[in-house]
C-alpha cells in the first residue's frame, strides 16, 4: 500500500489510527500497541502477502536470537559472541539471498564462462531496511545495550508501518521506550504537528516529485535504450532527478514522521537540507541521515573508524561507503556511486586535515559558497551512477553532460542562433522540456536552497537553527493561516493521486 | 506539549478548508465538462471546444459516451479510423441516424473488442466499421489508459452495473481534469468560430486545421514513430500471433449477437510502406493479411454464418503514392494525407464510400480480401511495389 493514494490516505489511517486511538483509552496501552501491529502486518501484506511470512520468521528469529545474545539463557561468553554471529549470518545470508544472489550469480557468470541460472526473484519489500535495524538490535544486545522488551513491541519496533518500508531507520533504543511510555490517546497539538508534516512530504512526493520525473525519466530512458543525450539534455534530465530523488525520498521521510507525530510517536528526521551543504562530510550528515548513523555505529566505528592511522581512517571510509552503495542496489553502478562518495569524502577529509596541519580556521562567506557549489556538483555528478540502470548508459550520460555528444537547443531558437550551426550546434525540439521542465528545476533549486526545510517549518526537532533568508519566513502554528495553506497543498496534493507512482526508495 | 484549544481550532479550520476546496474543485469541473461526459450546458466561446475529449482522455470520454448516445453504428480502430471516418457520411447515416466513432489512439485488438461488447451491452448494435492496424497487434494487450472498470461488460461476460460510476473523481478531482478545463476554457476562446455542431459533425476536419510547421512536424514523429512501431515486425509474429485471439473473439462474438461487421485495412502512407518494406517486414505484413482472411472465414464456418466483408486499402497505390513533404519542401500539403500517419478525411470517405457499397472514382483503392482472391491479391500488391521501386531508383 502506498502512502499516496487513497485507500492509505482515507482507509487505512483513519482506521488505524481511530482503533488505536479507541483501544488505547479504553483497553490499555498494549492492547493499543498490539493493534498497531496488526496493522503494520496488515500494511506489509497487502503488496504480497507471501512475504509476510519472511517478516514474521525474521522478527521472530531475531527476537530470540536478541534474547540469546544478551545473555538471557545463557552466560557464557563466548556462547553469546557465537550466537551474535549465527544471527548477523542468518539476517545477512537472508538479504544476501534475495537482493544479491542473482547479481553475483551473473557475475561469476561472466567472470567463469559458464551458464548458471537462478530464477528471477521479487525483492521482498523493505528487506534492507527491516535488516539493518535488527542487526543493530543484535549487536547492541550482545553488548548489554538493548533492554529486555516485550515480544509486541518487539514486533512493532521492527514492522512500524509508517517507517517500515523505506525508513528512516530507527534504533530500538528511540522507539521502544517511546512505545513503553506515553500516552495513547488523541492529542489534538500532537495530530496537528503530523497531519502538516504529512501534508508536506505528500505535496514533497506527489507534486513536486513526480512532476519532476517527468523530465528526468525519459532523459535516463533514452540513454539505457542506446540513446545518446546532448549536452542540455543531460543536464536537464540530471537536474531533474537530482530534485526528484531528494522531494521523493525526504518526502517519504516527511509523512513517516508525520504518521509518528500523529499518534505520539517520534520517528528521526531522516534529512536536513543536504543540498545546502558546505562539503561532503557535512551532506552526509543530511542525507538519510539515519543510514548514515548506522553506518558509522556498526560499520564504521566497529571497523576503527578515526581513531586509527590516516591511511586506515580513509581505508575504513572507502570500505564503508561501498557496502553502503552495494547496500542501496545490486549492481556495480550503485558500488561505483558508493566509492566515488568514498573518494569525495576522503578528499573532503584530508582537506581538513591539511588545512589543520596549516592552522587555518573558519571560512569566509565567498569560500563556503565555493564550497556548497563544488559538494552539489560533486552530488549531481554522483547521481549519474546512481539512477543508471546500466554501466554503459552512465558513460552516455557522463559524456552528454560533458558535450561529447553535441550540443542542441530548442529549434524555437533556430532563428537566434542560426550563425553557430557552423560550430556544430544543432537544434531540437524540447518538447515540454523547453515550457515547463526548466520551471519545475527552478523550483526545486528555489525551494532546496532558499527555503527552510520540513522541520525547520515546523520547529519540532533540535536542527531548526535558520540564517539567512530563511529566518525570514514565518514557522509554522496551528493557525487558521496554516490551516488553510496546509488544506491547499492537500488539495494540489490529492489531486495528483489519481496518477499513482512509487516511491524511490521502495527498490532498496 | 498541552493538549490546549488551538490545535482543534486548526484541525476544524483545515478540515472545513478541505472540504470547501474538494467540492469548488469539483463544481468548477462538472461545470466546464471537459471531457463531455456529464451534459453539462455548453457556453459558447468558453467551454464548447472539448479538444481533450478527442485527445489523451478517448478511452474514458468514448466509454461514457457510448453510455450516453447509445450508439446503434459503431466505427472502431485507431487514431486513423478515428480522425477520418465521419459519423455524419451519408453512407452510414442510411443505416442509423445514430452513429458514433470510437476509434481510440493507438488501439488494441483486445480493447477494440471490450469497446464494441460495451456498446452492444448499452444499445445492440445494427453495424460496426472497424479501420485494422497491425500495430493493433504487434503492441501491449492493452494500453495503460484502458481501464476494465469503465466497461459495462467485465472480461467475464457479466455486466458491471458500477461502470457508470468510475472515474467520477478523476473527471471531477484530479489535476489531470483540471487540466483539461483550462485547455476547454483556452481552445474555446480561440476557437469561437467552430460551433459545437460543427465539431460534433465534422470534427476530423477540425483536427486538420495546423500551421505547416505543426504539419512537418507531425510527419516527422508519424515516420519515427512508423520505425518504433513497424521497423521490427520479422522479430514479432509469435505477439502478432497471440493478439489475433482477440480478433477471434471479436469474430465470435459479433456472429453471436448477429451484429453485421465491416472491416478494412487502413491505407497506410508510403513512408510507412517504406519502413515495412526495407526492414524487411513485408513477409509478416503478408501474413498477417492471411491470418485476418483466414481466421475470419474460419470463424464464420464454425458459425454457420457469412463470412465479414474484410478490405485492403494497403499498398503502393496513387493515394499513398501522392508528393509528399520533404527536406526540400517541407510545408507540401498532401491531398489524402495529414502527415505520414492519418489520412485526411476525403480519404475516409473514400473508404466508407466503398465498403459501404458507393462507386468510387479511384478504382484500384480498396479490395475486398478472400480466400479465394488473397494471394493474387498480395502478388499484384507486390508488383506495384516493385514498380514503385524501379520509378524511384
Amino acid at each position: 500500500m502506498l502512502f499516496n493514494s487513497y485507500a492509505f490516505i482515507l482507509g487505512f489511517v483513519p482506521i488505524a489510527f481511530l482503533v488505536f486511538f479507541a483501544v488505547g483509552s479504553r483497553v490499555s496501552r498494549r492492547a493499543a500497541m498490539g493493534w498497531l501491529c496488526l496493522c503494520s502486518l496488515f500494511f506489509y501484506g497487502w503488496w504480497k502477502p507471501v512475504y509476510l511470512a519472511l517478516l514474521l520468521f525474521s522478527i521472530g528469529f531475531n527476537f530470540f536470537t536478541g534474547q540469546a545474545a544478551a545473555g538471557r539463557f545463557t552466560a557464557g561468553d563466548r556462547v553469546r559472541k557465537a550466537v551474535l554471529a549465527a544471527g548477523i549470518t542468518v539476517n545477512l545470508g537472508l538479504l544476501g539471498y534475495f537482493k544479491y544472489a542473482n547479481f553475483f550469480v551473473g557475475q561469476v557468470d561472466a567472470l567463469a564462462g559458464v551458464s548458471l541460472t537462478l530464477t528471477p526473484m521479487v525483492l521482498p519489500l523493505a528487506i534492507s531496511f527491516f535488516t539493518f535495524q535488527q542487526i543493530a538490535y543484535l549487536v547492541d544486545a550482545y553488548r548489554g545495550l538493548a533492554r529486555e522488551y516485550h515480544f509486541i513491541d518487539y514486533c512493532l519496533f521492527v514492522s512500524f508501518f509508517p517507517q517500515l518500508i523505506a525508513g528512516p531507520i530507527v534504533h530500538h533504543g528511540e522507539m521502544m521506550p517511546q512505545f513503553a511510555s506515553s500516552t495513547r490517546r488523541f492529542n489534538a497539538a500532537d495530530f496537528s504537528v503530523g497531519l502538516s508534516y504529512f501534508i508536506m512530504g505528500l505535496f514533497k512526493k506527489v507534486v513536486l516529485a513526480d512532476t519532476l520525473a517527468r523530465f528526468a525519466t525519459p532523459v535516463f530512458s533514452a540513454a539505457e535504450a542506446g540513446g545518446v543525450p546532448t549536452l542540455f539534455e543531460a543536464w536537464g534530465g540530471l537536474l531533474a532527478y537530482t530534485f526528484q530523488i531528494y522531494f521523493d525520498f525526504s518526502g517519504y521521510s516527511d509523512m513517516a514522521v508525520g504518521l509518528g507525530w500523529m499518534i505520539g510517536i517520534r520517528i528521526p528526521v531522516n534529512f536536513n537540507s543536504p543540498y545546502k551543504a558546505a562539503g561532503i562530510i557535512d551532506f552526509w550528515r543530511r542525507w538519510h541521515m539515519t543510514l548514515s548513523r548506522f553506518l558509522r555505529d556498526y560499520l564504521y566505528i566497529p571497523l576503527g573508524g578515526n581513531r586509527r592511522s590516516t591511511v586506515r581512517v580513509f581505508v575504513n571510509i572507502m570500505i564503508t561507503m561501498l557496502l553502503g552503495g552495494l547496500w542501496h542496489g545490486a549492481g556495480w553502478t550503485f558500488v561505483l556511486w558508493g566509492g566515488l562518495h568514498g573518494l569525495y569524502l576522503v578528499t573532503n577529509h584530508a582537506w581538513h586535515t591539511w588545512r589543520t596541519h596549516c592552522g587555518k580556521q573558519g571560512r569566509c562567506l565567498a569560500a563556503r559558497a565555493v564550497g556548497r557549489a563544488l559538494t552539489f556538483l560533486a552530488v549531481v555528478c554522483g547521481w549519474v551512477l546512481f539512477r543508471a540502470d546500466s554501466l554503459p548508459s552512465a558513460v552516455s550520460l557522463y559524456q552528454g553532460l560533458a558535450g561529447f555528444n553535441g550540443v542542441s537547443v530548442s529549434d524555437n531558437l533556430a532563428g537566434t542562433l542560426a550563425f553557430l550551426q557552423g560550430w556544430g550546434l544543432a537544434f531540437d525540439d524540447m518538447g515540454s522540456f523547453e515550457s515547463d521542465g526548466l520551471k519545475w528545476i527552478a523550483l526545486g533549486m528555489l525551494i532546496c536552497w532558499l527555503l527552510p526545510n520540513t522541520q525547520q517549518f515546523m520547529q519540532r526537532q533540535e536542527w531548526t537553527e535558520r540564517s539567512g533568508l530563511c529566518r525570514r519566513i514565518p514557522v509554522w502554528k496551528p493557525g487558521r493561516t496554516w490551516a488553510a495553506i496546509m488544506a491547499a497543498l492537500a488539495i494540489a496534493s490529492l489531486l495528483r493521486l489519481q496518477e499513482v507512482s512509487e516511491f524511490l526508495y521502495f527498490q532498496f | 506539549m498541552t493538549n490546549d484549544p488551538s490545535p482543534r481550532r486548526y484541525l476544524s479550520a483545515f478540515t472545513l478548508c478541505l472540504i470547501a476546496g474538494i467540492l469548488l474543485v469539483s463544481a468548477w469541473n462538472a461545470f466546464v465538462d471537459p471531457f463531455d461526459i456529464y451534459n453539462a450546458r455548453t457556453r459558447h466561446g468558453f467551454n464548447h471546444f472539448k479538444a481533450r475529449a478527442a485527445g489523451s482522455a478517448d478511452r474514458l470520454v468514448k466509454a461514457k459516451q457510448i453510455a450516453r448516445l447509445r450508439p446503434e453504428v459503431l466505427i472502431l480502430g485507431t487514431s486513423r479510423a478515428d480522425w477520418a471516418l465521419e459519423p455524419s457520411h451519408p453512407a452510414l447515416q442510411t443505416v442509423s441516424t445514430n452513429v458514433y466513432n470510437a476509434g481510440l489512439a493507438g488501439a488494441t485488438m483486445y480493447e477494440v473488442f471490450r469497446y464494441v461488447q460495451h456498446a452492444h451491452a448499452i444499445q445492440p448494435l445494427t453495424l460496426v466499421v472497424i479501420g485494422l492496424d497491425l500495430e493493433m497487434f504487434n503492441a501491449e494487450e492493452k494500453r495503460e489508459s484502458f481501464s476494465e472498470g469503465r466497461l459495462a461488460i467485465r472480461p467475464d461476460g457479466t455486466q458491471n452495473r458500477s461502470h457508470r460510476w468510475t472515474d467520477r473523481i478523476s473527471s471531477l478531482f484530479s489535476h489531470d481534469a483540471l487540466e483539461a478545463n483550462r485547455e476547454t476554457r483556452d481552445q474555446s476562446r480561440r476557437h469561437r468560430d467552430v460551433t459545437r455542431e460543427d465539431l460534433r459533425s465534422r470534427g476530423s476536419e477540425y483536427r486538420e486545421q495546423a500551421t505547416p510547421d505543426e504539419r512537418w512536424r507531425a510527419y516527422r514523429v508519424g515516420v519515427h514513430q512508423a520505425r518504433a512501431n513497424l521497423g521490427r515486425l520479422g522479430d514479432q509474429w509469435d505477439i502478432i500471433l497471440d493478439r489475433m485471439e482477440h480478433f477471434d473473439r471479436l469474430l465470435s462474438y459479433v456472429h453471436r449477437e448477429e451484429i453485421e461487421l465491416v472491416l478494412f485495412i487502413s491505407p497506410y502512407h508510403l513512408s510507412h510502406l517504406e519502413v515495412i518494406r526495407l526492414s524487411d517486414g513485408w513477409d509478416t505484413f503478408e501474413a498477417w493479411k492471411r491470418e485476418l482472411v483466414t481466421r475470419n472465414e474460419a470463424v464464420a464456418a464454425l458459425k454457420n454464418r457469412r463470412s465479414f466483408a474484410l478490405w485492403d486499402f494497403s499498398g503502393y497505390h496513387e493515394l499513398a503514392t501522392e508528393p509528399h513533404p520533404s527536406p526540400d519542401d517541407p510545408h507540401h500539403v498532401m491531398t489524402w494525407y495529414r502527415e505520414s500517419s492519418h489520412y485526411r478525411k476525403i480519404t475516409g470517405d473514400l473508404i466508407l464510400d466503398r465498403i459501404l457499397g458507393r462507386p468510387i472514382k479511384f478504382p484500384t483503392f480498396g479490395v475486398e480480401l478472400t480466400g479465394d482472391n488473397l494471394e493474387v491479391i498480395l502478388q499484384v500488391q507486390r508488383q506495384f511495389a516493385a514498380a514503385f521501386v524501379e520509378r524511384n531508383k
